[in-house]
């Protein structure tokens, strides 16, 4: 499945998150950054005569931090790294093409010396299920 | 009165026949593959050529019928080279004259209408690759000329 293969990549791939990379939510208390996944968007599998074509799959990924800039820019770039123009086996799910559509978006919220930083970056799947 | 309509959008099939001799064996003595990744067939048009002309000063024109237009039939499918079928079809296109086979269209309605017919193919176009565009299937366009009579059943 491309949730579970993509998680399993990033812990892999992006040693700035230690592992803590969640799909939809991040558990209370956990530590910072974090990547949280969310799959946005998708089209239903299409079979030609019972065989299964391309699908598709626009996914978030959000690099979450506290107070400092540095170590939540320094996730999502190792996330997109990892996966802009990624063409192969990813665990059980061959992905066609995976492609970042921008420079991270900074949805930070500062409110005094409160910081929680968030920067979110869109990905396109085409991949095989 | 009974609802017997169907989808003109999935179910249809399209089958090739194997046999390349000249003369061709009947459809019933040929063996068929099924054309994989079939993703548009349209069946071939029927036209008739008309005439029309006047007795003197007739008010209304009078008209006789011809013979039968040309009877193309186009359709696309996702390639994949590792069927033979496709491989086979990529082929015909290059014996010089056409290769005819014997063709077969089923419907995908309850009855499963068939069209039966023999033609060669006298097209087949490969989408470009573009490095612009998201990642999809690669299609290939082709069109079967039919020669002669199609029988419907």
């Amino acid at each position: 499945m491309l949730e579970g293969d993509l998680i399993a990549r990033l812990i892999d791939e992006v040693p700035s998150v230690a592992g803590r990379v969640h799909l939809t939510e991040a558990p209370q208390g956990t530590d910072l950054p974090v990547l949280v996944v969310v799959r946005v968007a998708g089209t239903t599998p299409r079979t030609l005569g019972g065989r299964a074509l391309f699908s598709r799959a626009s996914v978030q990924i959000h690099a979450v931090g506290s107070d400092v800039y540095g170590p939540v820019i320094a996730a999502a770039n190792e996330a997109r790294a990892a996966l802009d123009g990624f063409k192969g086996t990813m665990g059980s799910t061959y992905v066609e093409s995976c492609r970042c559509d921008g420079e991270p978006a900074d949805n930070s919220y500062i409110d005094a010396d409160k910081r929680f930083r968030q920067l979110t970056q869109d990905f396109r799947f085409v991949y095989r299920p | 009165m009974s609802d017997q309509y169907y989808s003109a959008a999935a179910g249809a099939k399209l089958y090739m026949g194997q046999t390349t001799t000249t003369p061709l064996p009947a459809d019933a003595s040929d063996t068929f593959l099924e054309v994989p990744l079939l993703g548009t067939i349209g069946p071939p048009p029927h036209e008739i050529g008309s005439a029309f002309f006047k007795i003197l000063n007739d008010t209304n024109k009078r008209s006789v019928g011809g013979g039968k237009a040309d009877q193309l039939l186009e359709g696309d499918l996702v390639i994949d080279w590792s069927e033979a079928v496709h491989t086979a079809m990529y082929a015909d296109l290059q014996v010089s004259g056409g290769q005819k086979r014997n063709w077969r269209i089923v419907y995908p309605n309850a009855g499963g209408r068939t069209l039966k017919f023999k033609a060669f193919l006298s097209k087949w176009t490969e989408e470009p690759f573009d490095a612009s565009q998201d990642a999809k299937e690669h299609r290939a366009a082709f069109s079967l000329t039919v020669d002669g009579a199609i029988a419907a059943s």
